[in-house]
């Protein structure tokens, strides 16, 4: 792709980007750095259009889906015969 | 009452299937708001996609023809169906959501001053208020949410809705809406396309899948599980653990930082489960597990599972699969 400046990309997990993991001594010198607090009004916001109250859409529910496992172990005496009932069970399932 | 509009996309070879998903969902919407469903087609030139909308369920289709859409620029396709939404009195999109529908539809949302919903996995109605249900955290939650402003633009994410079904004789008048574009709207352009080299099916669209994980403890045994795959008409995957090793390339990953599929038939083998894995393929319609180690959070997703060692399961499974496909 080509674009004219300025421009934001987002970029992905991928073989081609190599993470920049931080060494010892930047972490030690980070502690070290100044870090501004920026509010809203600093940044010359509306109020009224920024944080959650101004949400466009609001969350009414957050729930964790109950996992309940319905799994059905197959059976047999050997790995082997296992392995053989997997596929007639998929079969009989219509899966295969 | 303005219609519920949703962007369909297709090619010669007909309606794509998550258009089909995006226009089942937006029936049920469109019966239980009583409105009617404009079906959006953004082309170069008439392509039949439009015709052919009206047995799917489309009221109306709003054909939307424009030199400019060649290629389809984002900028382009955004700057149309602001136009279409507003000449229309829009309150309701849905789209796919795909990588051009995910990049739309904030940018829509934005400049009508309305509000999104990406990757839906569910939607209700009750009155005339609309909760879209969408995964949160990586999976972990599933949060629903009332949108506050109108227009709603929405992504259903794929393999979550019945599609619609085809009724036969049923038509759906074609109306061209004129809009304005120029090609100034443009800011990115392509300069080169490389097709990702895949051989046989593509992880995204196979309705099998055979994936690998830690387990398989280095690259060799991929090359069964690869087997496996190819002998089901199907895809290759793997988790992250995988990947990460090198022993599988990052295209095959199947997970939260990878690839979501929802095929009907997915075969994990060595796999613990990480949610993050888990994020990418739980809505496949048949899961099954191979792990040495009952306890495995794989297994609380996993429909049918063996616990044991896959070298000694994989083989003779393989064979049996091989006598019952008949390959």
């Amino acid at each position: 792709m080509e674009a004219s400046l300025p421009l934001v990309a987002t970029i992905v997990s991928d073989d081609s980007n190599v993470p920049r993991y931080s060494k010892l001594k930047d972490i030690m010198a980070a502690t070290e750095k100044p870090v501004p607090i920026w509010k809203a009004i600093d940044l010359g916001l509306d109020p009224t259009r920024v944080g959650a109250g101004a949400a466009r859409a609001q969350l009414r529910e957050l729930v964790i889906p109950k996992q309940e496992s319905k799994c059905e172990f197959i059976p047999g005496d050997s790995p082997e015969e296992q392995g053989e009932q997997l596929a007639i069970r998929l079969r009989q399932l219509k899966v295969l | 009452m303005a219609d519920i509009l949703v962007l369909v996309e297709g090619s010669e070879a007909g309606i794509s299937r998550n258009s089909l998903e995006v226009l089942g969902a937006a029936r049920r919407l469109a019966d239980c708001l009583q409105r009617k469903i404009g079906a959006v087609v953004l082309e170069e030139a008439p392509s039949g996609l439009s015709e052919a909308l009206g047995a799917y369920g489309a009221d109306t289709v709003l054909a939307v023809r424009h030199p400019l859409l060649a290629g389809r620029p984002p900028e382009v396709c955004l700057a149309a169906l602001q136009q279409v939404l507003m000449q229309k009195k829009s309150e309701v999109l849905l789209l796919a959501d795909d990588d051009s529908g995910r990049e739309v539809a904030p940018r829509l949302a934005h400049s009508l001053d309305g509000a999104v919903v990406t990757e839906v996995v569910g939607l209700e109605v009750e009155g005339t208020n609309l909760t879209f249900r969408r995964q949160l955290y990586g999976g972990r939650c599933l949060g629903s949410f009332v949108p506050q402003r109108r227009p709603v633009i929405a992504t259903v994410r794929r393999r979550n809705m019945e599609p619609a079904a085809a009724q036969a004789g049923r038509t759906a008048p074609v109306q061209e809406v004129s809009v304005s574009l120029d090609p100034s709207l443009i800011r990115t352009t392509v300069v080169e396309r490389v097709a990702e080299e895949v051989r046989g099916v593509k992880l995204e669209n196979a309705r099998g899948i055979v994936s690998g994980g830690r387990g398989l403890k280095g690259p060799v045994p991929f090359q069964s599980l690869d087997a496996l795959a190819q002998l089901l008409n199907g895809a290759m995957g793997a988790s992250r653990a995988a990947t990460d090793a090198g022993w599988v390339p990052v295209s095959r990953q199947v997970g939260q930082t990878g690839k979501t599929v929802s095929p009907d038939l997915y075969i994990a083998v060595g796999i613990s489960g990480a949610i993050q894995h888990v994020a990418g393929m739980s809505a496949a319609k048949t899961i099954v597990a191979i792990n040495t180690d009952a306890d495995a959070p794989i297994f609380k997703v996993a429909h049918l599972g063996i616990v044991g060692d896959f070298k000694t399961v994989l083989p003779s499974f393989t064979r049996k699969c091989r006598e019952l496909v008949g390959g």
